[in-house]
């Protein structure tokens, strides 16, 4: 009767005899512990299950004789490394002669109910993490903060055993951002890393899925330095994806059998999300906060130059022209306090004298338009001032604005109108004192030509012809230095070539004597071209005067050209019937050729060479070197 | 030289020397220098009286005006050709010179031979020759 009880219990039970061999076995008993099919009745409990520890076997000894021991709820980790929960009850059976014949165990398998509270347990415990990021997410300010305390929520509130999230770098890499629950190996996966190695989940991740399940870890995730940590884990890992962002990953490790939970899996993507959102808001708000600084220090940096700039600045409204804001530079210059600049106009202040305000903002064109004007300022003294303001038309708190930086340049004008004064004297007498001289050397002309006129010696007039014509080229040297405004220097070139046509002009050889010039632009010293002057008015003198003679028809031809040493040449030829019989050698030519041969030789210090020929060739060569720059 | 007594030159010219130069050499190329004065006031006087077939214009004289001022004056009574002969090359003296329309402005110092074409261009259009 009880053997029937036994067997068609709900229950698990078994009834051993005095040496734990089976007597009778429920069903139940049978189908969970696996013994469905065997012959276990008169086998030892103990043959039936070697694993069975020396806890249980002291349990058993105990109801043997004669407790009742007892249990709620206890693990029985099975040999394949799983754990059974079971509620169970040992208590002694009585035979007929009332001694302990044995021991019934009663056990109930619980290990369901287990699972299931366990999971209640998780998810509450995952609703609580989710509850205290949403939290984190309304304080965090920074990234580093909301990942770090997102891990740490995550693993404390014994939702997950690890956490740690990382962010997509450059190059397809990985940066460990935040993690709670790794231990030392947190170290180790940042700088595994930072090498470059990317756990699978990340690849994995990578190719678009939102969500990746582990089951096994160790089998499944390779050679991930966390894939072995703890022996039966499952893992989830998710995108961090906002706003066609991708921030990096979210892995966590947890119990296999809540992995792989639907309503686990949901959870944990509902912390993903949450995370994800808070990483595009923090990113969109860094930005704003750095513009915000940054308009900050733009603020300060423009407050401290305004401030502290020793140039006047004033901020006027464009509309009324209300000061809003001056420096100290700006009180300063026009005496007024800068109290009373402020809130009025310039034009009630009579700052400015003949300013035609609406043009100069019409010049401006709109905002972000600048121009420099010069204006006349009015002291409260009453003092003028001149001053160079510099204009912009800008926006401030929304408002039109003109901003002026003012140079005083008050004493620089004085400086450039008294040194435009002292210019325009030195013109003056410049100008009168080349009057004078040139005055003067038409009165001298006359002189000499009035006493000529007179004298009785017939050669005189032709004498004071040759000197006017000397002091006309030395008047030609003054205009060719007046006329470049240099009152040191004159082409050489130019004035040759002008003096040429001169003497040509005032000879009476007709058209019967050609010119032919080759001059190089060759700048000289007024000590250089005053000499040169009466070496080639004589020479054309002379060759005007002498080479073609009865009518006879030729060609003067001038050269001038420098090198980059310094040196000078000058070349003075004509095809008329030479010196030879006249003044066919130096110690008997004319006064006139000795004082060219000294001029050239003494006071040029250069040299000069006569060529008979087919005509009469001079080259004369010089520098001009002998004489600093006078002017 | 043989005179040509009908072309009347009028000779402005502050200083004793240039002006008895001029005189001499006009001369001496059969010109007469009908008057010489030595401000630009007594030129337009002399102008006025004279009516000149030529006037030669020093432009710094003694006097209140100038030569330049002197033509202007001279020409708003009558077309007188006008030579202008000064030391000065200054080229806004020589615009300001030139706005009065002269027949030529010759720097001083300068040749007779370059004065003589203009007399002699006036003395063949004027017949006076």
């Amino acid at each position: 009767m009880l053997g029937l009880f036994i067997q068609q219990a709900p229950a698990a039970l078994a009834m051993f005899d005095l040496k734990m061999r089976y007597l009778s076995v429920s069903q139940r008993w049978l189908e969970d512990y696996g013994l469905l099919g065997r012959e276990i009745l008169g086998n030892s409990h103990y043959e039936i299950f070697p694993e069975i520890g020396e806890a249980w076997k002291a349990v058993h000894r105990r109801a043997l004789q004669g407790e009742v021991v007892r249990a709620e709820e206890e693990g029985f980790t099975r040999a394949d490394g799983s754990v059974q929960w079971l509620r169970w009850e040992v208590r002694p059976w009585l035979g007929s002669d009332g001694r302990i014949g044995g021991i019934v165990i009663f056990s109930e398998d619980i290990s369901r109910y287990k699972t299931a509270e366990a999971r209640e347990r998780h998810l509450s415990s995952v609703l609580r993490a989710i509850r205290s990021i949403n939290q984190l997410i309304s304080r965090a300010r920074d990234r580093s903060s909301l990942l770090n305390e997102a891990c740490a929520i995550l693993t404390e509130s014994r939702g997950y055993l690890s956490a740690w999230v990382g962010l997509w770098q450059a190059g397809a890499r990985v940066a460990l951002a935040a993690s709670a629950g790794l231990g030392d190996q947190a170290v180790a996966l940042a700088a595994r890393l930072e090498l470059g190695s990317c756990p699978q989940c990340c690849r994995e991740l990578a190719e678009g899925p939102a969500l990746i399940l582990h089951r096994d870890t160790r089998a499944e995730c390779g050679s991930c330095i966390l894939a072995d940590r703890i022996p039966g884990n499952g893992s989830l890992a998710g995108a961090l994806r906002q706003g066609g962002r991708d921030y990096g990953l979210l892995v966590v490790s947890l119990p296999s059998i809540l992995a792989a939970d639907p309503e686990e899996q949901a959870l944990f993507q509902e912390v993903l999300g949450d995370l994800s959102i808070a990483l595009h808001a923090l990113e969109g708000e860094s930005v704003s906060v750095r513009a915000e600084e940054d308009l900050r220090l733009s603020e300060r940096r423009f407050s401290t130059i305004f401030h502290s700039s020793l140039a006047p600045i004033g901020i006027s409204r464009l509309r009324d022209g209300t000061f809003l804001d001056v420096n100290e530079a700006f009180v300063e210059l026009f005496g007024h306090p800068r109290e009373v600049i402020l809130g009025q106009s310039a034009a009630a202040l009579n700052l400015w004298e003949g300013l035609d305000r609406r043009a100069m903002i019409e010049e401006l064109g709109g905002r972000g338009g600048r121009g420099n004007y010069e204006m006349t300022g009015l002291r409260k003294d009453g003092r003028t001032l001149s001053l160079l303001a510099s204009m912009a038309q800008i926006e401030v708190d929304g408002e039109e604005c003109l901003l002026g930086i003012l140079t005083d340049i008050t004493e620089r004008k004085l400086a450039e109108a008294e040194l435009h004064q002292a210019l325009e004297e030195k013109e003056s007498l410049l100008r009168e004192l080349y009057h004078r001289t040139r005055n003067n050397m038409l009165a001298i002309m006359g002189m000499m030509s009035l006493r000529a006129s007179t004298h009785p010696d017939a050669s005189i007039p032709r004498f004071v012809e040759d000197i006017s014509e000397r002091i006309l080229s030395m008047a030609l040297v003054h205009e060719k230095l007046y006329q470049f405004r240099n009152l040191s220097r004159i082409d050489l070139g130019d004035f040759l070539a002008e003096l040429a046509r001169q003497e040509l002009g005032r000879a009476s050889v007709g058209g019967r004597v050609g010119l032919e010039l080759s001059l190089e632009e060759v700048p000289v010293l007024i000590d250089t071209a005053m000499p040169m002057a009466i070496v080639v008015g004589e020479l054309l003198t002379n060759a005007l005067r002498h080479a073609f003679p009865g009518g006879r028809q030729g060609k003067i031809s001038l050269a001038l050209s420098h090198s980059d040493s310094g040196q000078i040449r000058l070349s003075l030829s004509d095809d008329g019937i030479g010196l030879a019989g006249k003044d066919g050698d130096r110690a008997g030519s004319a006064y006139g050729l000795s004082m060219i041969y000294a001029i050239v030789e003494q006071q040029l210090q250069g040299s000069i060479v006569r060529l008979q020929g087919l005509g009469t060739k001079y080259i004369i060569t010089f520098r001009d070197d002998l004489y600093k720059e006078r002017v | 030289m043989s005179p040509r007594p009908s072309l009347r030159v009028l000779l402005v010219e502050d200083e004793i020397v240039i002006g008895l130069y001029l005189k001499a050499e006009l001369e001496s190329a059969g010109y007469r220098v009908s008057r010489w004065v030595a401000s630009g006031e007594a030129g337009i006087q002399a102008a006025a009286e004279l009516k000149p077939d030529l006037i030669l214009m020093d432009i710094r004289l003694s006097g209140g005006i100038d030569g330049i001022e002197a033509a202007r004056r001279i020409h708003t009574a009558a077309a007188t050709p006008i030579v202008f002969i000064s030391g000065y090359q200054d080229p806004s003296i020589k615009e300001a010179a030139a706005a009065v329309g002269p027949l030529a402005y010759l720097c001083k110092p300068f040749r007779i031979g370059d004065l003589l074409p203009y007399l002699d261009g006036l003395a063949s259009t004027s017949g006076k020759v």
